[in-house]
């Protein structure tokens, strides 16, 4: 028994110092953590398979002004598992622990997969997914890693009108053109529910994320994306039915069923320029509900039929022009966004104005990487909201101040990936 | 000639907004729309751009690991984006000023993604790493630089050499 143990161990040493020499270094985060050796379908690539270890985080401090109050939040840790069967087929996970921990009864925390999904190669420049991704729409949903954006909170728009991260259970197809510069995506994915929007945060509680989604509805996402120099174009899209309930069921509450019943439709363009240390990023989406005073009407749940959103961003590498190859290899990225949206840009007669929903936001501050995969931020986030409404107020605070709507809040925070 | 500075230019659009009685809404719609237009125009500027010097494509096959293409291919064009058969990713292969010949893999070192060309430079759409035209790692998640493979110079053909990738 013990000369079996020795040999095999002997074995897999020769064979780990084989591949060792054959294959190209990787990364300590990259570590092949399981390699059966198995013949790819394929001559050449990727032929074994393999699995691949990597994730991301970030913690964050807030202070907000108003409340004189702060907090401090593990706001997410990622851990991200790929493995990759054969040289065609591969699966992609990524598992989210929101707020460090779920308790029992306690109302926050979040434990979810964010992506776990099977992508099947075509050719070297198109692929298919099926399972639970995150469509391409805007510019945060896809690259949401927090080296890749400025600011310690994700911009306000791709939080409150696209609301990220955006995953649901569905079939797509990716590719890029092989003679321009064009990036293609479509995928089918299941429907909202409209029976779990809520006033104050657009259609985001409607997502199922993967988690018992109904499936009598269905939505459309699809992305282009062009790259021409330095600059980047992406119009993207969504269109989709709200009502996942059976026709029996909607009709006794006068909705729309069917595929596409109840619809919301999602309209999105960016542009994004990088160029010797010069960012520049801005993005506008619209959401449209033709049929929300429906929903009112079933749940009261005050949607409005139209909200957007909209910001620009301008950054700055400082450390770009450094002489010095210690400084050069750093970053340090100074930035301004100014962020505009409204959740109830328009409301159905069943609606109830919210001013508070109509919000500028603009936010200036720092991000420091000293390696690319770390990056440690500051910023100041000025609020501006419209005027609250009373009539909203059912059970008033008689000890709260009154509503101001102007707020500052100072964050900082870190992040990770790998 | 007298030049009207900024906050003369929206004085004036604005005391012409009263002056044809245009409403707030309108205005601002009508701003939107020259922006959309100018936006509009630049765009298909770059795409016209792009399209007068597409991507150049060489379809081959391996033997023997081994892919030879004819230098005769980059004489119009220092880069050519290579498609090999049964090969899981596309090759960049780009010929430098000294005359010498550099090839990467267009595989995303980070988790494997296939790498899409933007200007010069190659991004990965799953984690947004980015890699200069050398292959060089120029944004992580990814934190080794591309994957280059061997190649020479066989009489008139550049000989690329396949290895396994990342």
């Amino acid at each position: 028994m013990l000369r079996q143990v020795c040999i095999s161990a002997f074995c897999l040493f020769l064979s780990t110092q084989l591949k060792a020499q054959n294959k190209p270094a990787q990364t300590p985060a990259q570590v092949l953590v399981a390699n059966t050796g198995e013949d790819s379908l394929n001559s050449y690539g990727s032929a074994h398979s393999k699995t691949v270890i990597s994730g991301y985080g970030e913690l964050f401090y807030q202070h907000d002004l108003n409340r004189e109050q702060s907090l401090v939040d593990l706001k997410r840790a990622v851990l991200f598992v790929g493995h990759q069967f054969s040289g065609r087929i591969a699966f992609f996970s990524e598992l989210e622990v929101e707020d460090a921990k779920v308790a029992g009864g306690s109302p926050s925390g979040e434990v979810g997969m964010e992506q776990a999904y099977l992508k099947f190669s075509l050719n070297p420049r198109q692929y298919i997914v099926a399972g639970l991704f995150l469509p391409r729409i805007g510019i945060v949903n896809e690259n949401h890693l927090p080296i890749n954006f400025n600011g310690v909170e994700r911009p306000m728009v791709e939080q409150l009108v696209i609301p990220s991260t955006w995953r649901e259970i569905g079939i797509g197809f990716y590719g890029q053109t092989t003679a321009l510069p064009f990036s293609y995506s479509i995928a089918f994915v299941n429907g909202l529910n409209n029976a779990s929007f809520q006033h104050g945060t657009g259609f985001q509680d409607g997502r199922a994320e993967g988690q018992l989604a109904g499936a009598n509805n269905l939505a459309v996402t699809a992305a282009i994306q062009f790259f021409a120099g330095n600059w980047k174009f992406q119009v993207s899209g969504y269109a989709g039915g709200t009502t996942p309930l059976n026709p029996r069921a909607a009709d006794s509450l006068q909705l729309e069923s069917g595929v596409f019943g109840t619809p919301l439709y999602l309209a999105e363009g960016d542009i994004q320029y990088n160029n010797k240390g010069i960012s520049f990023k801005a993005l506008g989406c619209n959401v449209s509900i033709p049929n929300a005073a429906s929903v009112n009407r079933a749940y009261a749940n005050n949607v409005a039929s139209q909200m957007y959103g909209a910001y620009a961003e301008l950054g700055y590498n400082l450390l770009q022009t450094a002489k010095s190859d210690k400084w050069h290899s750093r970053t340090l990225n100074v930035f301004a966004r100014y962020e505009v949206l409204d959740l109830n840009a328009q409301l159905p007669a069943t609606g109830i104005y919210d001013g508070t929903e109509k919000q500028s936001h603009l936010i200036a501050g720092f991000g420091y990487l000293p390696i690319p995969n770390v990056v440690i931020k500051a910023d100041v986030r000025l609020l501006h909201t419209g005027p609250q409404n009373p009539d909203l107020l059912v059970n008033p605070n008689p000890n709260a101040l009154p509503y101001n709507p102007n707020n500052t809040f100072i964050n900082l925070g870190i992040g990770y990936s790998f | 000639m007298h030049c009207p500075t900024i906050p003369t230019i929206l004085l004036l659009t604005s005391e012409s907004a009263t002056r044809f009685n245009m409403h707030r809404k309108d205005f601002i719609k009508g701003s939107c729309g020259v922006c959309i237009a100018l936006s509009s125009g630049f765009l298909l500027s770059a795409l016209m751009s792009s399209c007068k010097t597409p991507l150049g494509v060489v379809k081959t096959s391996a033997k023997d690991n081994e892919v030879l293409i004819p230098l005769t291919a980059f004489d119009n064009s220092d880069y050519k984006l290579v498609r090999v058969s049964n090969y899981n990713f596309d090759l960049a292969v780009q010929k430098n000023a000294d005359g010498s010949y550099l090839a990467l893999v267009l595989e995303c070192t980070h988790a494997g993604q296939p790498l899409t060309k933007t200007g010069s430079n190659y991004y990965c759409t799953l984690h947004g790493s980015q890699f200069d035209h050398q292959g060089h790692v120029t944004k992580g998640p990814a934190e080794k630089d591309l994957t280059q493979l061997p190649v020479k110079i066989l009489k008139e053909q550049l000989s690329i050499h396949l290895t396994q990738t990342t």
